[in-house]
């Protein structure tokens, strides 16, 4: 794991237009993932993960539900010859040319996001086509290489079958070989394994992390299961809102949160090594990010917030080491 | 899949059945078979033969069995009218018929699914708008009236094409446009709302996130998933393309199957009537099974399933 | 309770939503342009006799083939011109409208009667009355409705009561198949249940809690059925298989203005076009009335 950061977002701000508005979905959001690195971005839903994971994609597109969506701020990413490239800046065919190849996501539900009258093998292979000028012959072969990478038994002939005919593990195991068939150096996990059962989620995440290794991607993992953060992830960063309230290594934010929103969804977990744990949810819920209130975004729900200061403003990031956190109640 | 074919053909083979039925009550009705069939007087004995063919002595299923019997002797009667066998009265008529009836699907095809393609990826834009209202002009306006309009305009006033027969290429020209115009409308329609919904669905934004190219995403994501849907549409369109030619074939005077059965209802012909029903009816069970078969290859779920 | 089950069902929106969708200031101009032209329409064929400026059966030789108003050699009276035997288009279309639509609406009627009917027996009964009728949908809805009508023209000739008839039946099936879900869905819901266990008769669920949930529906289908079955008949009064002289409809007015299309093209054409803005008009009005109910027709 070297110190090269492949991705670097800067002060991301994606804004929907709605039919109430527009509702900033990220509200100024950094964070670096290194390679070979997993970077678990954590959170309820509507706080704003998938949005961000679509946003450096640049796959959030109007329509359902949003008239318009403006983006801000710079999304720098380290290529193969350690140039770096505003993803945010690019024009449509150059950004093309990048997903898949430098940067690849994989989704929560596999059934759907697999083309029903496509073989597998055939939509592997087209990852690769659509990126290296070779014959479809090589490509396939390429497909079936990723299958047997993935552990898929038997590949060459399962190369040939729908997706329909396979488990729901295998699926997502053909979305990984899928987005990983070029080697990109960064892939963008949205809950993959939310859709799966516990065993079959374990095996997904063992995957991961040996590929990961194996190519040297940074990981970017989107997920709302601090279970699985604890079994995936280098580092966490925790969103509320639209925005990070906290980041630190997965060790420290399990040992000592300091958010107090972490705090929060820790004792919230049932803790299997505990008897007699008591689980404390936190009270009131997510605001809508139309209606956010003003200064620090958590402050209503926190039982530990500074009259005064935390309603008037919303705190920046506070370092702690390799750490940062958002509160008032860890200023200097 | 065997099994699905043997189901449809019992359905199918219903069908025609229950067609059949409606024939037999139907010449019931409308007088004695004999008087039917062979109206201008036979011979006694040929009378006696008749009704013991038609076992006319028996009960109503039996005659039913009979009758059934009968038509798949080949044995369709005479024209009342034409005094001649129904099948020579036909007789060359099918192919006509047949050929008008491709060019317009093929027609009607070519032109509904871009059109309709086209609507759905240029949404909200002019050239979608103009593209449907086009769709709704042969949707919203009947066969006769498309016809006698394009034989205002070409066959009159610009004198470019002819309006009767069907001697040469040309010939084709304005019957198969005015049949396979409603048939464009209801294609086109159904694929810009199929396109549309398969464009939402998530197995194109995994295309794109693999960078592929948007114009295969187009083709061989986007139109391969809407075309499945389309094709049962097709299913149903056949009947109407049907309609549609029994009125075709009598404006243009086009020598063929729909023509001759128009010709035969006001002059109460129901042998030469008889005979089309079922040749129409048979025709649209058998494509109905062809366009199920077709969809059960194309499509993998239904494949493996069955 | 009746209201929120209802609300249940898809199709049925509570009664004051509905009031608040239908009132006329909040409909879109098109829309009320097209009810404005549904009735002068409707005007036009229940007053027919006083509307009309002329008798649309007034031979006069002087007057024959006069082109419409704005053309060379039009003549004052004749507003859209006149046939070949001197008629006056305007009246006559104007009869025409109350010939073509009369015979639609009833045939409309009827063929509604007999679908629900169809497919509340379908609905209720199951079994095997349910796959039979089941089965002559099918039927129906695979052989050319053109064709049935012919046959039937054949056999009991095409008096005008008997067009109304065979024109009604050959949409029946798509009534039959709305109403017959419908029946499925309230079949299994608990307050029907409960009525049955306080012994009410299936004829009375039937017109209790059925037929009211089915009603708009069954409306919109009607108006979208419209334009289908007014098409019929105008296809076969052009062939000559439908009214029969002195009647005249639409469609035969188009049928007869055919021999005079080189010289006289307004004789087919006015007509032709009165079929299209009818069409276009109850189109536009059913597709509107299916948004504005809610309405999915559920197959």
């Amino acid at each position: 794991m070297t110190e090269q950061p492949v991705i670097e977002v800067h002060d991301l701000r994606v804004s929907l237009g709605t039919d109430d508005g527009n509702i900033e979905a990220v509200a100024g959001i950094s964070f670096r993932v290194r390679e070979g690195e997993t970077l678990a971005l954590v959170g309820e839903s509507g706080a704003g993960k998938s949005v961000t994971s679509l946003a450096i994609m640049r796959l959030l597109q109007a329509g359902e539900g949003s008239k318009a969506v403006g983006i801000g701020g710079r999304i720098l990413f380290r290529d193969r010859d350690a140039g770096t490239i505003d993803l945010l800046g690019l024009q449509p065919e150059a950004m093309r040319r990048m997903r898949g190849h430098d940067l690849a996501m994989i989704f929560q539900e596999p059934m759907t996001c697999l083309n029903p009258v496509m073989c597998v093998g055939d939509q592997i292979a087209e990852a690769v086509l659509a990126h290296e000028k070779v014959s479809s012959r090589t490509a396939m072969t390429r497909a079936i290489d990723m299958l047997r990478l993935v552990g898929i038994p038997d590949p060459a002939s399962r190369s040939r079958v729908f997706p329909h005919e396979l488990s729901g593990g295998m699926r997502q195991r053909v979305m990984i070989a899928m987005a990983l068939a070029c080697q990109p150096r960064l892939l963008i996990a949205d809950e993959p394994t939310t859709a799966l059962d516990v065993t079959v989620q374990a095996q997904v995440l063992d995957l991961i992390r040996r590929l990961q290794r194996e190519f040297s991607m940074g990981v970017l993992f989107i997920t709302h299961d601090l279970g699985v953060v604890a079994q995936i992830a280098d580092r966490v960063a925790v969103m509320y809102a639209g925005r990070i309230v906290e980041e630190a290594p997965v060790e420290d934010l399990f040992a000592h949160p300091l958010h107090p929103y972490t705090r929060g969804l820790l004792a919230s977990v049932p803790d299997a090594t505990q008897a007699g744990n008591i689980v404390q949810p936190i009270p009131g819920s997510m605001p809508a990010l139309s209606h956010l209130p003003q200064g620090c975004s958590f402050q209503p729900r926190c039982h530990a917030a500074l009259a005064g200061r935390c309603e008037r403003e919303a705190p920046p990031a506070i370092a702690a080491g390799c750490r940062s956190v958002h509160c008032w109640l860890h200023a200097a | 899949m065997l099994r699905f074919i043997a189901w449809r053909l019992g359905r199918a083979t219903l069908t025609v059945m229950l067609v059949l039925v409606a024939c037999f009550t139907a010449i019931r009705m409308a007088g004695s078979p004999a008087e039917v069939l062979y109206p201008d007087g036979a011979p006694p004995e040929q009378i006696e033969q008749l009704e013991m063919q038609w076992g006319l002595d028996r009960s109503l299923p039996e005659q039913f069995a009979l009758y059934v019997a009968q038509l798949a002797r080949g044995e369709f009667g005479v024209s009342i009218i034409e005094r001649r066998p129904v099948t020579e009265v036909y007789g060359e008529k099918l192919g006509p018929s047949l050929r008008l009836a491709a060019l317009a699907l093929v027609i009607g095809i070519l032109c509904g699914i871009p059109l309709g393609a086209l609507a759905a990826l240029r949404r909200g834009t002019p050239v979608a708008r103009l593209a449907m209202s086009v769709a709704f002009m042969g949707y919203a306006v009947p066969h006769f009236i498309i016809a006698i309009v394009l034989i205002l305009i070409f066959g009159y006033h610009l004198n470019w094409l002819p309006s009767t027969g069907a001697e040469t290429a040309s010939h084709y020209i304005l019957p198969a446009v005015t049949l396979a115009l409603p048939l464009v409308a209801a294609i086109a329609r159904y694929m810009r709302s199929t396109m549309l919904d398969v464009m939402t669905l998530d197995f194109v934004r995994t295309a794109t996130a693999k960078g592929v190219v948007p114009t295969r995403i187009v083709c061989l994501h986007v139109i391969r998933n809407a075309l499945l849907p389309l094709i049962t549409v097709l299913g149903l369109e056949i009947a109407g393309l049907i309609n549609g030619s029994l009125i075709i074939e009598t404006v243009f005077s086009w020598p063929g199957l729909g023509k001759v059965l128009t010709g035969s209802v006001t002059r109460r012909d129901f042998p030469v009537l008889q005979f089309g029903v079922i040749v129409y009816a048979v025709a649209v069970v058998a494509i109905n099974i062809t366009v199920d078969l077709l969809y059960a290859v194309a499509d993998p779920r239904v494949r493996v399933r069955s | 309770m009746n209201g929120a089950a209802s609300a249940a069902i898809e199709g049925t929106l509570p009664a004051h939503a509905l009031r608040r969708r239908l009132s006329f200031s909040r409909m879109p101009p098109s829309i009320k342009a097209c009810i404005i032209a549904a009735v002068m329409i409707a005007s036009a064929a229940l007053l027919a006799q006083w509307v009309a400026p002329h008798d649309p059966n007034a031979i006069s030789f002087a007057n024959k083939l006069k082109p419409p108003a704005g053309m060379d050699g039009h003549a004052a009276e004749f507003l859209l011109g006149t046939d070949q035997l001197g008629r006056d288009l305007l009246s006559r279309c104007i009869h025409g409208i109350k010939v073509s639509v009369g015979i639609a609406l009833l045939g409309l009627f009827i063929g509604c009667m007999i679908g629900t009917t169809l497919g509340l027996i379908s609905g209720m009964a199951g079994g095997f009355t349910d796959r039979a009728i089941m089965m002559l949908v099918d039927v129906f809805i695979t052989v050319p409705n053109l064709l049935i009508v012919m046959v039937g023209i054949a056999v009991f000739g095409n008096d005008t009561l008997v067009l109304v008839v065979l024109i009604g039946i050959a949409r029946w099936e798509s009534y039959a198949r709305v109403v017959r879900g419908q029946v499925l869905q309230v079949r299994e819901l608990p307050f029907v249940e409960a009525s049955r266990a306080l012994g009410a008769g299936s004829i009375w669920i039937a017109l209790r809690h059925i037929l009211p949930n089915i009603a708009s529906p069954l409306l919109v289908l009607m108006t979208l059925n419209f334009p289908s079955i007014l098409l019929l008949e105008s296809s076969l009064s052009f062939l000559g298989l439908g009214v029969q002289p002195p009647t005249a409809s639409l469609g035969s007015m188009v049928g007869d203005g055919r021999d005079h299309l080189i010289f006289a093209w307004w004789v087919a054409i006015v007509p032709a076009a009165a079929i299209v803005i009818i069409t276009f008009v109850v189109q536009m009005l059913g597709d509107w009335l299916r948004d504005v109910l809610d309405v999915r027709i559920n197959d």
